[in-house]
């Protein structure tokens, strides 16, 4: 597919990261090229194949309904970048 | 004394006979680092003393200094995956295999320079800078887990800790001239290892010596309570490397193309030969999907990386951005925080996964995973083992490929396809190019059969010596 | 108006009440301290995995029993991506594909509403707003929630409230949940569209967010059916949006417009294994499932043949109904013990502000109560004044009834000096008593009772004011 700047910004927007006209510029072609590889794939023969949903020979892997407080919640506090008491502090949310 | 020159295990041996003790091996290795380091830039932090250990274990590996990977959360210790967006992170908590070393009573030297999020076949796009490769100081030491290979390629450290998702553990290891092995997925927990593409991530361990390879594998692997991925196993025994007459092993015949280089292709053979000579049966294979695999992997690994980075978001830990509204918080940290290629690759996956696309990319690839998987299935009917050059070249200059992404994905075209099929693969060094640099040798394993592959390393090793080489300068 | 039919589907999410989180072993717990009951898991630290708890697959399979759904043989759970504070790991680990119940439903009004689907998730953290900023705690983030979405089998909002009332009852029974939506373990989310009458086809719908309450679900989606009917029946027409309910205004307003649609991404989890659910799991599921509703009403008014509105207000109650069952053990007087738990006790617990399961009383308490009653040791002012202690405090019944001096005073005797005293004191009463007015009496009745403090047992009283007064006369 011809990757367009409309969806280069539209992934950009979903992925939360801010593209300059520059930047843009620059990964455009290279995510182009990129996309137009992996579509190598559509060479492959896929009929009747099933996708591989969960790539672990484990199943039905269970923890037991037991409480097991982390001994370090003080640690987890101390990397929050901006807080108040204990909260993570964030620009007001407008809904 | 030398240490340097020593695997880990003789290093440990001589701690028990108390020869040495923990805080004169500690220092050697520092000082190495204080030493060496500025010109490698393989190391990103280090310690000026030893992580605390188990000072009573009784493991072959007991007082080894090791390197980990700066993606493998260490207690205490900023933890940054060589990324901006994570710089002032200090882990609250350890990893699950750097809990192993340390009941194994391995002493941690530092972190190693990495690719950021282990994206990256060159450690180039490290926010800390590139990691020079130690033969040839002006080339890549390959990537991700360059920095985990350089140290011991250098000597900074007997044994280091790397990742593998496509190839983040052997190329660099083929790169650097020492063996390197990314284990069967789910042998070793990945709890605490910062997640990129989750069906495909292995740690797994660096060293010159086959047997120290071996020994750190029996330390980190096992089943976790913190990891529904990860299997049981029974440790591996020591190696046996008598005799390999019998042996069976496959030659893909889709892994000699165009593009690989002449130096990589006669050192190969050399060790076919060899391996021939002493009794194994060279066999012609075939893994027919081997071209589509660089795409199938690009697809699903980027698709998972998008979603696993998405929470390095500015909200919880690491850096944020100053901004004035909360999507600016989001739109800004993550454009300043994340480099380039880590933005291709997010953007990648976000697209291969958004509505519209994802049945023709993400699913399609899901379904190419099976029949790679189904590749290795029937060629393992045919052959013990198989072995393929770890890499189509040998170490590449510093800016080669930076940017010319796709032409750095295609340097893992070996490397990918056991990755996609979650199989054991270990990387050997087996001789250098005219150029004086190192070629590795990848041997892949049927799932947990990293005894065998150890086993036929051993017995290489055992006969060989171009392990035992050391960059001059680091002598 | 009439000319539309309204199209309702509902979307619940319940809090299962667990002991610890869904993905790690951090308490399930309510109210406590911000951020205390985290850990790198389910605040999404770099390098963390989810491990499944085992009792979250547990609820939701009797959950969906219950709700008469079939059983997923086999699923996985998928990864929802969304960017929001409140999201630690900036997606939602959730079920898409597969969810693990499916088809089934709720009967109401002798009509099965159907339930489309029935899946496991995890919940965000919980964000406060203040004026400069907003306030992230996350002991909730990874709280396991069951998603119940309806078709859109609803067509009014009197049975939306009769659905959501019954599908909260069937999740008390079964214990999975408290249900309690003050305290958002219960949330509920709508969406309603108009169709003419007699259209198959559905209209545009409309989501209605921000219920507190099942009488405020019921008082948005009249308001919306009303509103989107107004708009129609002018020719103009509705737009899919969201809309708040507004609960002091009683009106719903158009919540700000997303500025993308969204775009989840749904893939599998590739850090949790695929799950299957066998046979004699879901058996074994099926035989240990408490009685239900449907199965209570049926017992209640063919077994203890309860009136139908007693039947109600017990089964209404988890707790109440079960305390009534149990009080019933060996007895055969249903009725009137039904006419206890839902009166006087049910008056003394609600003096107290408690409920069944705070209450100390034991079955066996009421009955002893009831009895003394029916034998005259207690008369039902005394009742009332037991039945008030002991649901706060339990301990024998004959105690309580010594140490406050309740017993009855039937003995004439002790009651001659009250009645003569009563009859000097009164005396318009007793001037129309012999006018012939016979109510008086109870008047006079009334005067003994409050100088023997509630214990003379009227009856009695009645009887020796009578005598007294009618000796008078002669």
């Amino acid at each position: 597919m011809k990757l367009d700047k409309k969806t280069v910004k539209y992934i950009a927007n979903l992925a939360r990261i801010e593209l300059s006209g520059e930047e843009a510029a620059y990964f455009e072609p290279q995510m182009q090229r990129i996309i137009e590889y992996v579509e190598k794939i559509n060479g492959l023969n896929l009929e009747g194949i099933k996708p591989v949903l969960s790539f672990s020979p484990n199943t039905n892997v269970f923890r037991p309904d037991q409480i097991q407080r982390f001994e370090n919640t003080e640690g987890l506090i101390a990397n929050f970048p901006q807080k108040q008491d204990r909260f993570v502090k964030v620009p007001k949310v407008i809904e | 004394m030398d240490l340097h020159k020593l695997s880990g295990w003789e290093i440990a041996g001589k701690i028990k006979a108390k020869k040495l003790s923990f805080e004169e091996v500690f220092d050697y290795f520092h000082n190495r680092i204080i030493k060496f380091n500025p010109q490698l830039n393989a190391v990103v932090r280090w310690f000026d003393k030893p992580l605390e250990f188990n000072r009573n274990s009784d493991s072959p590996l007991a007082g080894v200094p090791i390197v980990i990977k700066d993606n493998i959360c260490l207690k205490g210790k900023e933890t940054t995956c060589a990324s901006r967006i994570l710089k002032g992170f200090v882990s609250p908590y350890d990893s699950t295999v750097v809990q192993k070393l340390k009941n194994a009573g391995l002493q941690i030297l530092g972190a190693a320079n990495m690719d950021e999020f282990a994206f990256g076949s060159s450690c180039e796009t490290s926010c800390y800078g590139p990691v020079k490769n130690p033969w040839d100081k002006t080339r890549v030491p390959g990537g991700s887990s360059g920095g985990s290979a350089a140290v011991v390629s250098a000597g900074l450290s007997p044994v280091s800790l790397g990742s593998d998702t496509g190839g983040s553990i052997r190329q660099p290891a083929s790169f650097c001239g020492v063996c390197g092995l990314k284990p069967t997925y789910g042998k070793v927990s990945r709890y605490g290892l910062i997640a990129f593409g989750s069906s495909f991530d292995q740690i797994g361990p660096f060293s010159r010596d086959i047997q120290d390879c071996l020994y750190l594998l029996n330390i980190i692997s096992g089943k976790d309570p913190k990891d529904s991925t990860s299997v049981q196993a029974e440790p591996l025994k020591n190696l046996s490397v008598q005799d390999i007459s019998g042996l069976c092993i496959g030659v893909p015949k889709e892994y000699f193309i165009e593009g690989l280089s002449e130096d990589v292709d006669k050192t190969i053979r050399q060790a076919l030969s060899f391996f021939k000579n002493n009794g194994a049966v060279i066999k012609e294979i075939s893994l027919p999907s081997t071209e589509y695999s660089v795409a199938v992997y690009y697809i699903l690994a980027s698709s998972e990386a998008s979603s696993n980075l998405s929470r390095f978001d500015g909200i919880k830990y690491g850096h944020r951005e100053k901004a004035e509204s909360l999507s600016e918080v989001y739109f800004k940290t993550r454009a300043k925080g994340f480099g380039r290629e880590a933005k291709r690759r997010i953007m990648l996956g976000t697209f291969s996964l958004s509505s519209g696309y994802y049945e023709a990319y993400y699913l399609k690839a899901l379904k190419a995973r099976q029949l790679i998987k189904e590749d290795f299935k029937a060629a393992f009917k045919k052959c013990d083992l198989m072995i393929t050059p770890t890499s189509p070249t040998a170490a590449f200059k510093i800016g080669e490929k930076l940017d010319n992404p796709l032409s750095m994905y295609l340097s893992d075209i070996f490397t990918i396809s056991a990755s996609l099929a979650g199989l054991p693969a270990l990387s050997v060094p087996c001789g250098f190019t005219s150029q004086g640099l190192p070629v590795g040798m990848q041997i892949i394993g049927n799932y947990f059969q990293e005894e065998m592959l150890f086993n036929l390393a051993g017995f290489y090793q055992k006969n060989t010596d171009w392990h035992k080489k050391i960059p001059q300068e680091y002598e | 108006m009439n000319n539309f039919e309204p199209v309702i589907g509902l979307e619940v999410h319940i809090q299962l009440n667990t002991e610890t989180k869904i993905f790690c072993s951090c308490p399930n717990s309510f109210g406590d301290e911000p951020n205390t009951n985290i850990c790198p898991v389910c605040v999404g630290l770099p390098g963390v995995l989810p491990v499944f708890n085992q009792r979250v697959l547990d609820l939701g399979i009797a959950v969906s029993l219950g709700l008469n759904c079939r059983i997923a043989k086999e699923f996985i759970f998928e990864r929802k991506n969304y960017f929001y504070p409140d999201l630690p790991k900036d997606y939602q680990i959730s079920q898409y594909m597969v969810p693990l119940g499916s088809d089934g439903f709720i009967e109401i009004n002798s009509r099965k509403i159907k339930i489309k689907r029935v899946h496991m998730e995890e919940d965000a953290g919980k964000l406060i707003h203040t004026q400069n900023g907003s306030l992230v705690d996350f002991n909730r983030a990874g709280v396991p929630l069951l998603e119940i979405v309806s078709e859109p089998d609803i067509f009014s909002a009197q049975e939306a409230y009769q659905y959501l009332n019954e599908l909260k009852l069937t999740i008390q029974y079964i214990g999975a949940s408290s249900c309690d939506m003050e305290k958002g373990f219960l949330r509920c989310d709508a969406n309603v569209s108009l169709r003419r009458q007699g259209d198959k086809e559905l209209g545009v719908k409309v989501e209605v967010k921000n219920m507190n309450s099942f009488k405020a679900v019921r008082d948005a989606l009249s308001y919306e059916i009303k509103r989107q009917a107004n708009v129609l029946s002018k020719g103009g027409r509705i737009y899919q949006e969201t809309r708040l309910w507004e609960e002091n205004k009683q009106k719903t307003i158009v919540m700000r417009s997303k500025e993308e649609a969204h775009d989840y991404r749904y893939f599998p989890e590739p850090d949790l294994v695929r799950f299957f659910v066998s046979d004699s799991q879901i058996e074994n599921a099926e035989q240990s499932l408490p009685e239900l509703p449907p199965a209570k009403r049926k017992k209640f008014r063919e077994f203890y043949k309860l009136r139908e509105k007693d039947s109600e207000v017990l089964i209404s109650n988890p707790k109440a109904a079960a305390f009534f069952e149990q009080a019933c053990r060996n007895r055969d007087d249903f009725q009137n013990i039904a006419n206890w738990v839902i009166g006087p006790l049910q008056e003394a617990l609600n003096t107290s502000s408690i409920g069944f399961e705070e209450a100390k009383i034991k079955p066996a308490d009421l009955l002893k109560i009831i009895d003394m009653v029916a034998d005259g040791g207690l008369n039902n002012i005394a009742a009332k004044n037991v039945l008030a202690e002991v649901v706060n405090t339990g301990g024998d019944i004959s105690e309580i009834v010594e140490k406050k001096n309740l017993r009855q005073v039937s003995d004439e005797s002790s009651l001659e000096e009250f009645a003569r005293q009563a009859i000097e004191e009164s005396p318009k009463a007793v001037k129309d008593f012999y006018s012939g007015k016979e109510n008086a009496i109870m008047f006079l009745v009334g005067v003994v009772m409050r100088k023997s403090k509630g214990r003379a047992n009227p009856k009695i009283v009645k009887g020796v004011i009578e005598r007294r007064l009618k000796n008078a006369q002669s």
